[in-house]
């Protein structure tokens, strides 16, 4: 699901945006590792402990895999029972991947943000912050990972509908998937 | 029938999974149309056993999963295994044992098996692992006579045995969700001097099972070798050294492919063994260690660091979203009764906890060949686990019985396909993936590694019968 | 009408009570189990209540969450959890050097606690009655003797909310850790030092086989206070005998957790020193003057947070102070009349 040239402008920027997104994000992981791995010097050599810095990884961890999901949908790294789909024509995998987004992920998403819209308001209303000692005070900017996540789903989502129904109706032609891999691979 | 519900939902979750949508949200949007159909049942006055309320305590339920710090461990293992991979330290590892145990007949075979093992932090998980494995070693294999059959077996079951080795992802996982279910099964049981079972626990109980698998693979490399000589012929030493590409003494690539990689590995496993620091700990350590080896072995640039990110991030990101889906399947699922359900399915049980162990193996057993281990840890042992561990099982047991029977199943699909491959190659040569046609990722390793390289190997060898 | 009485009386009810402990947990576990089962009988089923253990609708640290957003109508917990929500809330759970289970009990039925913890919990919509103690808790289990306070510097230890501030000001790495980890991670040396409960609950989760001394007395926690809150619009809807009835288990189950505790901490101490050999210390003066003097810093800070943790610090020092007076010539009096020698564990 990487074919962008031929979307419509709106969609095409979106795509590109969610693209650039996803790949800034991505540089949280070796922040987050260094932290970590900061934490384990100071704890063990310097018995040094800083609750900041344990919350901040704990931040990081939940940004990457909340705002990631759309970024990960857009390069179909969710993973697949694909016993089937994988030798299905493009077209029919696109007609499936038509009615999950409509009839599955939508609603979920949708659900996501109507069942969360209390609880974020509610957190954003006492400013809430950490449950611990010298932590983050920012519990109510973590809580909106939630509804943001599903909001990016939503987004991408939409994106991965029109590109579905662009080859459904062949207005793209899907690359076979012995070249969408190699490409993957270069 | 209203009362069967929790089963209908876990049938046509099943059904769902067969289209091929992503897992994640064919779970959870499946859940959501049945919750929809309880509340719409429940409002024209049908009881339809529907407990609603279950569902506000989503959000909560997120968040839990956000902030649990066990599960930190998850993407920083993935990146360990991924830098390991990406920056050819891998590589240069596979090379050294090649070397090693090349001129050997079936030696290959083995030092596959052993890299595999020794990639344990990622394989398993990480299909792109075993995709290196298959991009690395199949071609050697198939250029030196190996048969097809062992060769691509070799490669996907030592890419499940990744599962069972620790520090696995997929035991970080199962540990989390095995520890709570422990202490609820002792208090429930009136133990108030409640044992706690740890994701470190969990490592050590695997490690002996997992050591035998090696070693059985190996095992059966050696006597196949051995039996069938023309199926893993030896290796020239210094062809395979030309081959490779190296041109310096083979002590020297030994220590320098083998020892640092070995020695990161067995320390991050060690600390945790052993007590030492906690899993997240070790694999922040890890990670870092296997960022300054891929830094001292020059193979670090910009490109390939920033690969590695993405790859992480989409292993990391796919992993909590299945946790996710999971999370809002397990809460309909407890909203129609299931959990009552199942338990009283398992109090009415003639065996006691054996026979009720064997059922839950034969379930985990056929899901297997749908789900991964992964998807079963979150979806199915939340809701077996307690109630068996209330029998009177132990976790380590129940744990590391999950773990091996999802190996078995690999290992079925990698048996089957090798008998298949033996009178029917040709069938199967266009998507040699078909190997292991239970597991997405591995069957997509394989099928991305003989897409992206080996397949002129593999159309030519696969042709003609093994 | 009497008909509509009827109609009434034959309402039901079933409510679902979120708890920040595994179910069936050892002591404070029972409360709310115990409350379910007085509700249910009193209320001849009109009232029922599904307890759940952490994380099994909730996770544990959600339970306020859960009852502010109607999730759940009941929940169990402590209330030094929701610092991040209302920090005034500390008060009302564990104070260093405050006061302990009877006193707080009084300060909280008699001394207009309660009002006040009401008013602290009001925004949430979320009512509060006290539900449970612990008692004076232990001082912790060490690897590490500690002589003086030097011997605290750079001692890696659990312990939570207030208690654990004053630590980390004398010196104390304080690593924060879910209950469950504690063992492991003192066994293996991540942390050299935790504070868990008391006896009965220590000895349950085995920690006397990761450390070598048992210290006493718990100056960071003279008691915890549990407490039973109650989604503001849900306990609306019930009739008044039901809220009535509702209040009176809450009561019972008040008494019935301190009461074990008591019974049950005894039994423990004796099993730990005599069969598992544990060597029992007492913190030393100096170090208790020290905790004691950053003690009152951290509880002023945290007094000149907000207006209304101003009023709360003011009505519990102030009650503190005269209880402290009374129990000097009380309970003081008489401890030291029925036991001499004073402490005669060493
Ligand atoms: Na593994
Ligand atoms: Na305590």
């Amino acid at each position: 699901m990487s074919q962008t040239s031929q979307l419509p402008p709106l969609v095409r920027a979106l795509d590109s945006a969610s693209e650039w997104f996803g790949r800034t994000l991505a540089w949280l992981i070796i922040l987050m590792m260094l932290i970590q791995f900061a934490i384990v010097l100071l704890r063990y050599v310097f018995s040094v402990n800083s609750v900041f810095m344990q919350e901040l990884v704990m931040y990081m961890h939940a940004a990457v895999f909340m705002l990631g999901a759309a970024y990960t949908l857009r390069h179909d790294g969710h993973v697949r029972v694909d016993i089937f789909y994988r030798k299905m024509a493009p077209r029919r995998q696109a007609l499936i991947n038509l009615c999950g987004i409509v009839f599955l992920l939508m609603p979920v998403m949708i659900f996501i943000i109507a069942s969360s819209l209390g609880y974020v308001s509610n957190s954003w209303r006492i400013l809430e912050s950490s449950p611990d000692y010298g932590g983050i005070p920012a519990v109510f900017l973590l809580k909106t990972l939630i509804p943001l996540f599903a909001l990016f789903m939503i987004i991408q989502g939409a994106i991965e509908l029109v590109r579905n129904a662009y080859i459904l109706t062949g207005r793209i032609v899907p690359p076979s998937a012995d070249t969408e891999h190699l490409e993957e691979r270069v | 029938m209203l009362e069967f519900m929790p089963l209908i939902l876990f049938a046509v979750i099943c059904i769902v999974l067969m289209f091929g949508f992503p897992v994640a949200f064919s779970l959870s949007g499946t859940a959501l149309v049945f919750a929809g159909l309880g509340l719409g049942l429940e409002a024209m006055g049908v009881d339809a056993n529907f407990d609603a309320g279950y569902l506000a305590a989503l959000p909560n339920r997120l968040y839990g999963i956000m902030t649990n710090t066990t599960l930190l461990a998850v993407p920083l293992f993935v990146l360990m295994g991924v830098l390991l991979e990406k920056s050819k330290v891998a590589e240069t590892l596979l090379d050294a044992m090649a070397l090693l145990f090349g001129s050997l007949r079936g030696g290959l075979g083995i030092s596959v098996t052993l890299v595999g093992m020794l990639m344990a932090a990622s394989t398993g998980i990480v299909g792109a692992t075993v995709v290196t494995m298959g991009l690395m070693s199949l071609p050697t294999m198939l250029k030196r006579n190996y048969s097809m059959s062992l060769a691509t077996g070799t490669i996907c079951a030592t890419g499940t045995l990744g599962q069972i080795i620790p520090p696995s992802i997929a035991l970080v996982l199962l540990g989390d969700v095995l520890s709570s279910a422990y202490q609820q099964a002792q208090l429930d049981m009136g133990i108030f001097s409640p044992k706690t079972v740890s994701v470190g626990d969990l490592f050590m109980g695997a490690l002996v099972p997992g050591m035998i698998l090696v070693v059985l693979y190996m095992l059966y490399i050696a006597a196949t070798a051995w039996l069938r000589p023309h199926t893993a012929p030896p290796a020239d030493r210094q062809e395979l050294m030309d081959e490779l590409g190296h041109t310096s003494g083979i002590g020297w690539l030994l220590l320098k492919g083998l020892v640092p990689p070995v020695v990161l590995i067995v320390a991050v496993l060690g600390s945790i063994l052993s007590g030492f620091a906690t899993p997240t700990e070790a694999s922040a350590v890890g990670a870092f260690g296997a960022l300054v080896l891929a830094l001292a072995y020059r193979q670090l640039d910009l490109a390939t660091l920033k690969d590695v990110l993405r790859s992480t991030t989409h292993v990391t990101t796919m992993v909590f979203m299945i946790l996710i889906g999971a999370a809002l399947f397990s809460l309909v699922f407890r909203a129609y009764g299931g959990e009552h359900m199942v338990t009283e399915l398992f109090e009415g049980m003639p065996g006691g906890v054996v026979g009720a162990t064997i059922i839950v193996m034969l379930v985990i057993f056929l899901l297997g060949f749908i789900l991964d281990f992964i998807e079963i840890t979150f979806v199915v042992v939340p809701i077996v686990g307690p109630i068996l561990l209330a029998m009177g099982l132990d976790p380590i047991w129940l744990g590391i019985m999950i773990a091996i029977n999802s190996n078995l199943i690999s290992d079925t699909a990698v048996w089957l396909c090798a008998v298949l491959s033996a009178w029917r190659c040709a069938a199967i040569s266009a998507h040699i993936g078909d190997l292991s046609w239970r597991d997405s990722f591995h069957s997509d390793s394989v099928r991305h590694a003989v897409d992206a390289g080996a397949l002129p190997w593999a159309s030519d060898l696969v042709a003609q019968p093994v | 009408s009497s008909l509509d009485n009827q109609a009434q009386a034959q309402e039901t009810f079933s409510w679902k009570m979120v708890t920040s402990w595994p179910k069936n947990f050892p002591g404070v576990g029972q409360g709310p189990e115990r409350l379910a089962e007085l509700v249910d009988e009193m209320s001849d089923g009109r009232l029922t209540i599904e307890v759940f253990g952490a994380g099994q609708l909730v996770p544990g640290f959600e339970v306020f969450d859960a009852v502010s957003d109607g999730t759940a109508e009941l929940g169990h917990s402590a209330s030094y959890y929701w610092k991040g929500k209302a920090p005034e809330a500390q008060f009302f759970a564990a104070v260093p050097f405050g006061m302990n289970a009877q006193e707080m009990n009084a300060w909280l039925h008699f001394g207009g606690g309660m009002e006040l913890w009401n008013e602290v919990y009001e925004p949430f919509g979320v009512d509060v009655m006290v539900a449970g103690a612990s008692g004076v808790q232990m001082g912790g289990w060490y690897n590490k003797e500690i002589n003086s306070i030097d011997d605290l510097d750079g001692l890696k230890m659990r312990m939570p909310g207030l208690g654990g501030e004053v630590m980390s000001r004398m010196g104390v790495a304080i690593v924060n850790m879910p209950g469950g980890e504690i063992f492991t991670s003192l066994q293996s040396g991540a942390i050299d030092a935790t504070e868990w409960i008391g006896p009965y609950n220590d000895l349950a989760f085995g920690l006397h086989q990761a450390a070598d001394y048992y210290y006493y007395p718990g100056w960071h926690e003279p008691t915890v206070m549990f407490e039973t809150i109650v989604n503001e619009e849900a306990l609306a809807e019930l009739p008044s005998d039901l809220q009535a009835i509702l209040t009176t288990a809450v009561r019972d189950i008040n008494a019935n957790v301190l009461d074990e505790y008591t019974a049950r901490n005894n039994d423990a101490l004796e099993t730990l020193v005599n069969e598992h050999e544990v060597e029992l210390r007492r913190i030393p003066d100096d170090v208790l003057a020290q905790a004691r003097e950053y003690s009152d810093d951290v509880i002023a800070e945290l007094a000149e947070s907000s207006d209304l943790a101003t009023r709360i610090y003011e009505s519990y020092s102030t009650f503190q102070d005269k209880v402290v007076n009374y129990h000097a010539i009380s309970e003081q009096a008489y401890y030291n009349a029925r036991n001499p020698e004073g402490d005669t564990t060493e």
